[in-house]
């Protein structure tokens, strides 16, 4: 048990269970319930690898800095970070509330769906609008590592080249703050106000990057079966057809981009970092998606392709 | 000869006479004459090694030796076995429980039966580490990765049978008692499976500091995989659920029954009422009890007995809501989401255990 979480035990009133939830990244996730509470108290990180411990450092450095708007967003307030001799343990409060799957059916209307993707839209909406880009870094520094990190990546799949160098030709946009994860299983709904979680990637970008993770972080349901994302077919079907939920989603982002051109840059930016944070078992799926778009041309989204190329 | 951690001279072992006798030196004496041990340049060998047995057969296993001496244990490891037995050996995912383990930085860990080393070699990065094996080719293999991990300062190799090394009294911190108990019936066939448990979780007790822990990874005897149709321990499916009468007669005519110590039923696991029983009689309680929800081997996801807690993990595993089916599975998995259902049927139990009076 690292010293912090037995710390946070020693502190605690009342008795505290704590459960582990895995590790992602090296970075493992213990909760603390109390005896007497509704979810959990506390969440700890513990990191044991020197990668894991930069992972869990960004992330702290985070939420210090957005710490401000922390009570307001339903963002994690920093309660103990230590980081010593090849291990770290970032203590955050929890955030309350429940996971939601948002799911949607591809052949209909949005449907159930549109419900908590509106409230969590919102809250991105809020998000931008109290936390000042500054806060996050620099978008240039943050664009040109982005693009940086794909290099290695290119002997692996050709496309991920042509998707670098359109995205070194692309024009710069205003960046605004991004969380940079921001699918459903960061957040926590309680009613219409959600929590957000997991802030290591927290960076000034385009607008549009975290409502894409979002969308296509999405289930969706067709042919019987629901489809964890990233799912080619499902992923075709939503940026690239006429289909009613496709048009929704394209309303959506429309309002709020700039133009086209826009659009197009922040759609391969959002599909560079997938490729980018991508694990094995989903990198080959993000590489077969790159590939296809790359045949067309890399088209913004909403344009309308044959739905055989995705299968 | 590798030296060994210089920590280890200050552990003692017992001796019948009553005097401790010092892990020091190349040959282990005690006052009386007694020789108990010795170190062999790479571990110390307590006693008579117990006959080979493990996941891979004996001369797999030399070969395994071999090539970890010549091109490293993680190439051997990859090279020589299957998949899935290359994580089994490689993961540090075995030690995960020690993020819910109370222990200080550089605590004394005893790893009892610690099998090919995962879990001790993974310990042994924060914590001084005793790993005893009673297979001198597995005890060789734990040594050789220690050194090659660079961890041989932390880590210290005791090669003895399980039910007769004997450390002196109030030594260690905690002891690791992962895929263990349920098996030591079988090393001692001399009285009752469950005195000859009771007695090992005594003895270990001993071998605690006050204040110290024993944690126990093990199978509920009727946990929802045993219910399916798993197979048990006795390599055949359904016998921990049976009479301990019943599942004897049935391992007796049984071709499927895999031990080869004796023909009778001795790998007892226990309902969580059973084990509290168990510890009880030998002088222990539960500090804390979990259900590991991918198995006690792979202890990443451990959830306490708490409402809160296992309704929190239901909601994230459910399944992707789609047809009839998975939305019935999923309300039924949610109804069930209370305390005595996992306690009861929950697959494999991790607790931590202290003594009694603490």
């Amino acid at each position: 048990m690292h010293k912090a979480v037995a710390a946070a035990l020693a502190r605690a009133p009342e008795r505290i269970s704590l459960a582990t939830l895995g590790s992602r990244k090296g970075v493992a996730v213990i909760l603390g319930y109390p005896e007497s509470g509704k979810g959990p108290a506390w969440v700890a990180k513990v990191a044991r690898t020197p990668e894991a411990v930069l992972e869990l450092a960004k992330e702290h450095q985070a939420l210090l800095a957005i710490a401000p708007w922390a009570a307001e967003l339903g963002i994690p307030r920093v309660l103990d970070w230590q980081c010593e001799a090849g291990s770290a343990c970032l203590l955050t409060s929890a955030v309350p509330g429940r996971l939601v799957r948002i799911t949607f059916r591809l052949a209909s209307g949005p449907g159930g769906g549109a419900q908590p993707l509106n409230t969590a839209l919102a809250w991105l909406e809020r998000f931008r609008q109290t936390i000042p880009a500054e806060s996050c870094g620099s978008a240039g520094a943050a664009r040109e590592s982005a693009i940086a990190a794909l290099h290695p990546l290119q002997q692996e799949c050709g496309a991920v080249a042509g998707l670098r160098s359109l995205l070194e030709s692309a024009p710069e946009f205003a960046a605004a703050p991004s969380h940079g994860d921001f699918w459903y299983g960061n957040l926590r709904f309680e009613g219409k106000r959600i929590g957000v979680f997991d802030w290591s990637g927290l960076a000034a970008r385009s607008p549009l990057h975290d409502i894409f993770k979002l969308m296509t972080s999405c289930c969706f349901e067709y042919g019987g079966a629901v489809k964890t994302p990233p799912d080619v077919a499902a992923f075709g079907s939503i940026w690239f057809s006429p289909a009613p939920l496709s048009r929704f989603f394209q309303e959506k982002i429309r309002t709020l981009s700039g133009g086209e051109a826009e659009l197009r840059t922040a759609f391969y930016h959002f599909l560079a970092g997938s490729i980018r944070i991508a694990g094995p078992s989903t990198r080959g799926i993000w590489y077969k998606i790159a590939s296809i778009l790359e045949r067309r041309g890399f088209p913004p989204p909403g344009s309308s392709l044959p739905a055989g190329i995705w299968t | 000869m590798a030296d060994y951690p210089r920590w280890l001279e200050k552990l003692n072992l017992g001796c019948p006479c009553g005097r401790d006798i010092p892990l020091s030196g190349g040959v282990y004496l005690c006052g009386c004459g007694r020789k108990a041990g010795a170190w062999d340049g790479a571990k110390a060998v307590i006693g008579s090694p117990i006959p080979y047995w493990g996941e891979i057969p004996q001369d797999q296993m030399r070969r395994l030796l071999e090539e970890s001496q010549r091109e490293g244990w993680r190439a051997a490891v990859r090279s020589l076995l299957d998949p899935v037995l290359c994580e089994y050996v490689t993961t540090p995912d075995r030690a995960a429980f020690q993020e819910i383990l109370p222990l200080r930085p550089g605590a004394l860990v005893l790893d009892v039966g610690a099998g090919m080393g995962g879990i001790a070699a993974e310990l042994a990065r924060n914590y001084r580490v005793v790993a005893q094996e009673g297979v001198a080719e597995r005890a060789d293999f734990i040594a050789l990765r220690a050194a090659q991990e660079g961890l041989s300062e932390n880590l210290a190799v005791v090669n003895g049978d399980v039910n007769s090394v004997g450390f002196g009294p109030g030594q260690f911190d905690a002891a690791i008692v992962s895929g263990v108990l349920e098996w030591v019936g079988l090393f001692d066939t001399s009285k009752g499976v469950t005195e000859v448990q009771v007695d090992f979780l005594r003895r270990l007790r001993g071998f605690l500091k006050p204040g110290g822990l024993i944690y126990v990874g093990i199978e509920n005897r009727i946990g929802w995989a045993q219910l399916r149709g798993v197979p048990d321990h006795s390599g055949i499916p359904y016998t921990s659920l049976l009479p301990r009468f019943l599942a004897t007669w049935i391992c007796r005519r049984s071709r499927n029954y895999r031990s080869s110590h004796n023909a009778t039923y001795r790998t007892y696991t226990y309902t969580h009422g059973g084990f509290l029983k168990l510890f009880a009689r030998a002088g222990l309680r539960a500090r804390s009890t979990h259900i590991s929800v991918r198995g006690y081997d792979y202890p990443t996801e451990l959830v306490p007995l708490v409402q809160e807690a296992i309704v929190t993990y239901t909601l994230e595993h459910l399944n992707q809501p789609g047809g009839l089916k998975d939305r019935l599975l999923n309300g039924l998995r949610l109804a069930l989401a209370k305390p005595w259902f996992w306690r009861t049927f929950g697959a494999d139990f991790v607790f931590v255990l202290e003594a009694a009076g603490a």
